[in-house]
């Protein structure tokens, strides 16, 4: 409940930080993003992965946004910087090869891929036709995976969400 | 949909996110996306698992030799690419379970 509660008073105070631009402000584990403006509709079901659903269109499952912490995510006895690069092929860091592999096997073949740097995050983007999924390490004192995901944003608007830590 | 379908249907949801569905949340919707999910375990698992992997064309020797490592996987019960399969696949379809049990 406290959860919820906390969710719904970002929601209300996001929208009230508004309007310097056409974006909507999202405050998600204390870091700031900025998504399409007018929403239909917002979801929490408070699992413990904090996911929460934006909603674009009016159709089930059309124009989603989501933001959630992956806490569970394998990431081959690697840190999750190091396990990114390696599925990206930028790296060689060692990670164990059945979840790089499975990792590209789902995220990386037939997607657009790379990196958004910026001064504090990385932000690497796998985008499909179907779904784009952005994975992050936040998090202090111990790191987690962040991730943000969309079945509608291109990929100028879903590099806009993480304007503030990309100069 | 009927109430046993609702249970069945629930019970492969939580197969790859424990604890996520109980069959009254359970709606068309929710079964599309489980259906999406599912096939793409099936195809990553058939990749990583039984296809060779180097791109360049493969000796024989290393075909042998990648075959039987998977043979010895199969023989001793070992499950770890399905369950490393559904995880990803986990990952990159709970957004959109989430939002269809929300009913959004």
């Amino acid at each position: 409940m406290k959860r919820i509660a906390f969710f719904l008073f970002t929601i209300v105070f996001s929208v009230f930080a508004l309007a310097e631009s056409n974006d909507f402000k999202f405050v998600y584990h204390g870091l700031n993003f900025y998504i399409p403006e007018a929403p239909k509709s917002a979801g929490f079901l408070g699992t413990e992965n904090d996911t929460i659903v934006i909603k674009y269109g009016d159709n089930p499952g059309e124009n989603l946004i989501g933001f959630s912490a992956e806490n569970e995510m394998k990431t081959g006895g690697c840190e999750p910087e190091d396990f990114f690069k390696e599925t990206l092929g930028e790296i060689k860091a060692g990670c164990d090869e059945l979840a790089v592999g499975t990792f590209r096997r789902v995220f990386v073949d037939d997607r657009d891929t790379g990196v958004w740097s910026g001064e504090k995050y990385d932000f690497y983007y796998f985008i499909g036709d179907k779904k784009t999924t952005i994975f992050f390490a936040s998090g202090e004192p111990s790191t987690k995976i962040l991730k943000v995901d969309s079945n509608f944003l291109t990929k100028n608007l879903m590099k806009r969400v993480f304007k503030e830590y990309l100069h | 949909m009927n109430h046993e379908e609702r249970e069945y249907v629930a019970a492969v949801v939580n197969y790859f996110w424990k604890g996520l569905a109980k069959p009254h949340t359970v709606n068309e919707n929710v079964a599309k996306v489980i259906y999406e999910a599912l096939s793409e375990v099936q195809s990553c698992t058939a990749s990583i698992d039984l296809v060779p992997r180097p791109t360049y064309t493969a000796s024989i020797s290393y075909i042998v030799k990648e075959v039987a490592k998977i043979g010895k996987r199969i023989m001793s019960g070992d499950t770890s690419v399905y369950n490393m399969c559904r995880d990803r696949v986990a990952i990159n379809y709970r957004t959109f379970m989430e939002e269809a049990l929300l009913g959004l």
